[in-house]
């Protein structure tokens, strides 16, 4: 569905004016396929490259190098204006529902705007499409009036979510949707990701800090380290026989439950 | 012998929209030398407790309205405020869950450690700078004399942690809160972190209040536990048998929310707890968590359920169990 060849971004880093800015490779030469209808999970600590990935798939981010193939074609040799199509094709799920939400406009408008600048959708029709999109991520239709700050942590990634799936995406990149939530919480909206992708039939990179997590949602795994995936298998696997020693270390350093 | 006793504590906040009831009735006691782990989420007074103890709670808006916090038989709540910070950062120390915020940025870490011996010993600054640079080390930061040097946002987050659990121990504690204190902190650094907290344990006798809501973190780390959820304890007992045999609704919902390695994947969905955390400003009557409840029967909203023992040691605050 989507093929990342040799993709590579590196920061110049400042620290002051004076000095040569040091390097700072963030994605280092990543190759990575998403077969269509899998839920792909990225996992690493902070640091680890896993939002730059993310945003160079998204062309958040000019990449220094590699390819993304996306039906046939390098979306990445595409210009701006050729590659807008596609924007709606492959969305965004972002971390911090508190951060993501425009606060001065209204939910309706939020999960509205992508319908309407991809011209999907206006008027009496748009109003009906917000409100079917907030019924599936489990929010009243009448949500729509209200601003966001009205709304608790997991409502608002449900409106996040509702956003993302505004354009009918193809692929759903999810980027640490359940990690500024409550337990109970995070449970209610990783059973919702797991619905949608189910019922919209959609293809998902889901990534997060959290094994178990991951281990939980995903069909493979790709474990990020310093900029590379340093493994890469289904999620059984890596779980029962983790080969790198980066994610044994990882596998361990999780508080288990007894059984 | 318990160290510190809390008994029947209440806490609440003045807010435009009415009084807010953030910690109601919480009893607890902590052993000397134990960990207690006080779980639940944001929102269900966890720190508002802990910052009690501390009595550092802003007032106004808030206000302890009934309760007795006895700690070696003296009642903090009673003591003159010049008594209490003999206590407060000396017999009893508190690490925060974002080392960065709490750390001042403007003052170098040996400063901060420094600060603290001298406001309660009276030493001579160099002797402060040797204790300092000796808690550094004693905490696991490499390279203890340069690092007294350095400032907060030089150190990376488990770093910082590690300075402001040095700063903790400068006196001493007996009692040490921490709330949240791997929160911000990837999971093998966070894994480090609780490993010093524990060996610093033995080493220095303490006890440990260890706030968090990673029942994971509870089950490795703590002996006794409680759980709060919109400001009341719901469930208190051993974690050992917290575990074989949780019985409040809210507690089971939990340990259902987080998910667990299953090779045969029966298990599709996670089992979470439907709904919300009910606005404090205006509770419902009856018991808090009844419209999120599977086990609700009609009396739940009308009535509070009292924390009853179910079994030896083992308190519940529900009708059903």
């Amino acid at each position: 569905m989507l093929d990342i060849r040799n993709l590579r971004k590196t920061f110049l880093l400042r620290s002051n004016f004076f000095e040569r800015p040091s390097e700072l490779v963030a994605v280092n030469n990543v190759s990575l396929s998403l077969q269509k209808g899998e839920i792909l999970g990225l996992v690493g600590e902070s640091g680890s490259g896993k939002s730059t990935l993310a945003r160079l798939i998204l062309r958040l981010l000019e990449p220094d190098g590699g390819e993304i193939d996306y039906q046939g074609q390098d979306i990445l040799k595409l210009s701006q204006k050729a590659f807008r199509p596609f924007r709606k094709e492959i969305q965004i799920v972002f971390q911090d529902p508190y951060a993501s939400l425009n606060p001065r406009m209204t939910v309706g408008e939020i999960v509205g705007e992508g319908p309407k600048v991809h011209k999907m959708a206006r008027g009496k029709e748009l109003k009906d499409r917000v409100a079917e999109l907030l019924q599936q991520v489990g929010l009243r239709p009448e949500a729509a009036q209200r601003y966001p700050h009205e709304f608790s942590g997991g409502q608002r990634q449900r409106i996040g979510i509702a956003r993302a799936l505004s354009v009918n995406p193809k692929i759903l990149i999810a980027d640490e949707p359940v990690s500024a939530l409550d337990v109970s919480i995070q449970a209610q909206i990783l059973n919702l990701l797991l619905d949608l992708q189910e019922k919209l039939d959609l293809t998902m990179l889901f990534i997060a800090h959290d094994l178990r997590v991951v281990e939980f949602v995903c069909d493979r795994v790709a474990v990020m380290y310093r900029g590379e995936i340093v493994e890469l298998e289904t999620a059984e696997q890596i779980y029962k026989s983790p080969q790198h020693p980066y994610t044994q270390k990882l596998l361990s350093a999780i508080p288990k439950l007894p059984k | 012998m318990s160290l510190l006793q809390i008994k029947n504590l209440s806490v609440q906040f003045d807010t435009p929209q009415g009084i807010l009831k953030a910690v109601d009735d919480v009893s607890f006691e902590l052993d000397k030398g134990e960990t207690l782990g006080l779980v639940g989420e944001s929102g269900c007074g966890k720190t508002v407790t802990s910052l009690s103890i501390l009595r550092l709670i802003p007032s106004p808006p808030g206000r302890i309205t009934q309760g007795s916090i006895l700690f070696d038989g003296k009642d903090l709540l009673k003591l003159p405020e010049k008594e209490m910070r003999k206590i407060r950062g000396s017999e009893i120390a508190m690490i925060f869950q974002e080392p960065m915020t709490a750390l001042n940025p403007v003052f170098t870490i040996g400063n901060q450690i420094m600060e603290t011996i001298r406001t309660h010993r009276k030493v001579t600054q160099a002797q402060a700078r040797d204790q300092a640079e000796e808690l550094l080390k004693v905490v696991g930061i490499p390279e203890p004399k340069r690092r007294l040097k350095s400032y907060p946002h030089e150190l990376s987050g488990g770093m910082r942690q590690r300075a402001m659990i040095a700063i903790a121990l400068s006196c001493n504690p007996k009692i040490l809160i921490a709330d949240e204190p791997t929160t911000a902190l990837d999971v093998t650094i966070q894994a480090q972190i609780l490993e010093l907290l524990q060996k610093l344990q033995e080493e220095f006798h303490m006890s440990i209040l260890l706030i968090t809501h990673d029942l994971g973190i509870v089950a490795e780390r703590v002996r006794d536990v409680a759980i709060m959820y919109a400001g009341k304890i719901v469930e208190q007992t051993s974690t050992k048998r917290l575990f074989e045999n949780p019985l409040h609704p809210y507690t089971r919902g939990l340990l259902g929310s987080i998910p667990q390695f299953d090779p045969a994947r029966s298990q599709k969905r996670l089992k979470n707890i439907p709904g919300v955390v009910p606005d404090l400003r205006m509770p419902p009557p009856g018991c808090l968590f009844s419209d999120r409840c599977f086990m609700k029967v009609s009396h739940c909203e009308q009535e509070i359920p009292p924390l009853e023992e179910k079994e030896a040691g083992h308190g519940v605050r529900c009708f059903e169990v």
